[in-house]
């Protein structure tokens, strides 16, 4: 891949992410993840040749353009949003990467965490011979 | 104590990141590490000299179709060789390198590169371990009071 390919990826499917002014307080308000999306775009201004020459003199960048890779190939590789800033609830994330799990009964017990309930209806290990048609059963309410 | 593929690659990609390796290069360090356990054990013991020391910038020099680099440390070098070769170069030499079996499994992780060791000189878990720690937030009063699983046991 060029740099001049990588900065067009970064346009085209990180603009929402270069426009977030990271030095207003509430769109830093949260601890868990450093993005290094604007730095990259910085640096990688004037830059020629492949990636592969990029970053061996800005390791630094390696995850990011990793992350700007599988983003151009996977349109659901990344979360578009940012999730350090203060309208951010960790519960969206968890509710949508456990329902892929089959999680049910959400149980929310704050706006960070959930309890929830796991393969309610699959066969136990005795039964595991007709197990046909358990996976996600309609639960009573 | 039988650890899975997901669990070694995981505390070794935080290992790499907890001794300072960019982001990028720990998330790549932590697959080649589950490749050595399961394919060269004794590759293993060489995890002290990729990781023990200071992470240091890389030091290269483009060549005619390729790249020295001297001092090399492998978690930083490593993957940049193959970026290298994948795109193109003919050989990048790696000198002085502290974990050459690392280097290797890197370049049979990748497939398509052809790694040669000239000199060996190769000067885990607890190791590993007490690098990732250092990635870790420590709990505060407000941490346990407002993070997740605050405010409830689980058993309620």
């Amino acid at each position: 891949m060029t740099c001049n390919d990588l900065s067009r990826h970064i346009a085209d499917d990180w603009a929402w992410a270069c426009e977030i002014d990271f030095a207003a307080k509430q769109n830093c308000a949260q601890f868990w993840y450093v993005s290094e999306e604007k730095a990259l775009s910085a640096e990688l201004d004037g830059a020629k040749g492949n990636v592969a020459q990029f970053l061996a003199s800005h390791p630094h960048h390696r995850s990011a353009v990793r992350r700007v890779q599988t983003l151009a190939r996977h349109a659901y590789a990344e979360i578009r949003d940012n999730l350090i800033g203060d309208a951010c609830l960790p519960i969206d994330m968890l509710r949508c990467k456990l329902a892929f799990f089959g999680a049910a009964k959400f149980d929310p017990k704050s706006d960070r965490w959930t309890r929830i309930t796991l393969a309610q209806g699959a066969p136990l290990f005795d039964e595991l011979d007709n197990a046909d048609n358990w996976w996600l059963p309609t639960f009573a309410a | 104590m039988i650890r899975s593929h997901n669990e070694i690659a995981t505390m070794a990609t935080k290992a790499a990141r907890g001794a300072g390796a960019p982001l990028g290069h720990a998330e790549d360090f932590g697959p080649v590490v589950a490749y050595l356990a399961a394919h060269d054990a004794e590759g293993l013991s060489c995890l002290q000299a990729a990781l023990g020391a200071n992470i240091r910038q890389l030091d290269q020099q483009n060549t005619g179709n390729g790249m020295v680099m001297n001092a090399a440390q492998a978690v930083i070098a490593a993957p940049i060789a193959i970026d290298m070769v994948k795109a193109g170069a003919n050989t990048v030499q790696l000198r002085d390198i502290d974990a050459p079996a690392l280097v290797s499994a890197y370049c049979r992780l990748a497939g398509g590169v052809t790694c040669k060791i000239e000199d060996d000189y190769c000067t885990i878990w607890e190791f590993l371990a007490a690098l990732a720690a250092k990635t870790y937030v420590p709990a505060t009063e407000e941490s346990r009071l407002a993070g997740a699983g605050a405010g409830l046991t689980d058993n309620d």
